[in-house]
């Protein structure tokens, strides 16, 4: 759907663009804010109540750039506020803002479970089979690469190398699902 | 070997992404990586496609579907818009009447002389769930209200006496008859009226049963039909309270119209007792309501809502008592249903 319609549909509280926006971002939002905080259920909680209120006050809603990063900086601003009133930020720093160095991962895209679902299955497309098997199996069937291995009996260092290839292959067709942080890192 | 031919560093980088590496072998890609600026940005690009493949599982394990369920509850809570589809969905119970009703053949044990016809007589059960109120005609034209969660059982055909039973909360308009009397049984204490309008509260999980006359006369007994025997007479404005504990009735005037409120869709506090306000919202709003202190129930509250969402009820108890709350959305059952939200009051 296109982006327009769906701004003006989420104004007009209708509940079916509602949904398919809930649909369409309600998991990556999610993963995106354990960044900051690495617990599950108070992710989601956090990510409902920002649906909550993008529903409740839809009237007032004021989009300036995309709803993609108006989502996703919501979703970053509720994280960051529940740290501080919470005080639970020593608890949760262990990883979350761990690393101030990086910059926030402002492409969003990668956030979009059906989109990168989908390029990851095109990418797969391509790559030779033997290669998409053994990367298949350790990111599907969540294996070791030891365990591949043994499964496949080939030596680790065959699977690691194919699993290597995969992602070389995958690095380009996933250009656009890459960190935002990834330019700058590089030109350091 | 073939493999061995083809080594390359780059192909560490699984293992050491995934941990599986040996201290020597991370030093080789460390210093691999800090050869040329090409090997840097491989090896960036390869650390961002692993972590790429890492949200893709961490997205996985979000339910989009589940969550929006959970949601769905809370958003036509929340809401004003919502509000008012709420009360639409009220008024329409009303209207519409979704009672249970059951009819069935009992024998029914009659005292020797009744003007009634002989045999079994077909009795009426009606049922009010929490969050629906109904209104009904008894056979002898008396008009009954049911409160939320209320049962009303009563023969299709009355015989010397209008004797009917109630669980919960109803509001009577009884049909003058004076050859009739017109008899609810609230457990132990039965109300005897000949046509007279009051109301009359009996629920199972509360301790004590009440009366309150809005106008006529009543007269309160104790035993059943032809045994039976007054122990109380009430004016309008007086309220008869029995408690099953102590077993003691008490009479006290108040005003009436405060017991009555309900039929017309006003939520009521006059002077409630905590513990009694968290029983009205509770089948009011059909939500399950935890006190967490027993301070709180000290505390007395006198207001009147007609419209107000739950939310706004309870925001504004928190104006004029001590309280805070929060609520938990209902959980989805098995079933494809859901529990009810659960409202928890603490003190603040």
């Amino acid at each position: 759907m296109e982006e327009k319609y769906l701004i003006l549909g989420l104004k007009s509280n209708d509940k079916i663009v509602f949904d398919y926006i809930f649909n369409h971002y309600y998991s990556g939002l999610c993963t995106y804010s354990l960044r900051y905080i690495p617990d599950k259920a108070v992710v989601e909680d956090l990510v409902q109540d920002l649906f909550v209120s993008l529903w409740i006050r839809s009237g007032q809603l004021t989009i300036d750039t995309s709803l993609r990063s108006y989502l996703f900086i919501s979703a970053k601003n509720r994280c960051l506020d529940y740290l501080k009133h919470n005080k639970v930020r020593e608890k949760f720093n262990l990883r979350s803002l761990a690393n101030p160095e990086e910059p926030d991962d402002t492409n969003y895209n990668r956030y979009v479970e059906l989109e990168l679902r989908a390029a990851f299955q095109a990418a797969l497309e391509k790559l030779p089979p033997r290669c998409r098997e053994i990367f298949e199996l350790s990111r599907f069937g969540g294996l070791k690469n030891q365990e591949i291995a043994e499964k496949l009996t080939i030596s680790r260092r065959t699977t690691e190398n194919q699993i290597s290839l995969a992602m070389k292959l995958l690095r380009t067709e996933l250009k656009d699902f890459l960190p935002a942080w990834l330019l700058i890192y590089l030109l350091r | 070997m073939e493999d061995q031919e083809k080594y390359m560093t780059e192909d560490l980088l699984p293992g050491y992404f995934s941990g599986e590496i040996s201290e020597e072998d991370r030093h080789e890609v460390d210093g691999w990586r800090d050869l040329s600026a090409e090997n840097k940005k491989l090896f960036g690009e390869m650390s961002a496609i692993w972590e790429t493949r890492e949200i893709l599982s961490q997205m996985e394990e979000f339910s989009a579907k589940e969550a929006l369920k959970k949601l769905n509850s809370r958003l036509f809570v929340d809401h004003k818009r919502a509000m008012f589809r709420q009360r639409l969905q009220r008024i329409a119970a009303i209207l519409l009447f979704p009672v249970l009703i059951y009819a069935g053949v009992v024998t029914f044990n009659r005292p020797g002389k009744s003007d009634a016809v002989p045999g079994p007589v077909i009795r009426q059960k009606i049922k009010t769930t929490t969050g629906t109120i109904a209104e009904l005609s008894l056979p002898d034209s008396t008009r009954v209200w049911l409160n939320h969660g209320t049962t009303l059982e009563y023969p299709m055909v009355f015989g010397k006496n209008r004797e009917v039973k109630l669980s919960g909360e109803a509001y009577f308009e009884v049909k003058e008859d004076k050859t009739h009397p017109f008899i609810v049984y609230t457990g132990v204490i039965g109300i005897e009226v000949l046509g007279t309008s009051f109301n009359a509260t009996n629920y199972p999980d509360e301790d004590q049963s009440s009366v309150v006359l809005t106008e006529g006369s009543v007269q309160l007994i104790a035993g059943k039909a032809e045994d039976r025997r007054v122990v109380a007479s009430l004016k309008p404005n007086q309220k008869a309270t029995f408690n099953r504990v102590s077993r003691k009735l008490s009479v006290n005037t108040v005003y009436a119209g405060e017991y009555t409120a309900w039929k017309d869709g006003i939520l009521m506090f006059a002077d409630d007792p905590m513990e009694e306000v968290a029983g009205k919202l509770s089948r009011w709003f059909n939500v399950d309501i935890e006190l967490r202190t027993n301070e709180l129930y000290n505390y007395v509250y006198k207001a009147t809502f007609k419209d107000e969402s739950l939310i706004q009820v309870l925001d504004l108890l928190k104006l004029s008592a001590p309280i805070e709350y929060s609520v938990k959305p209902g959980e989805p059952l098995p079933n494809g249903g859901y529990s009810k939200q659960k409202v928890i009051i603490r003190r603040r």
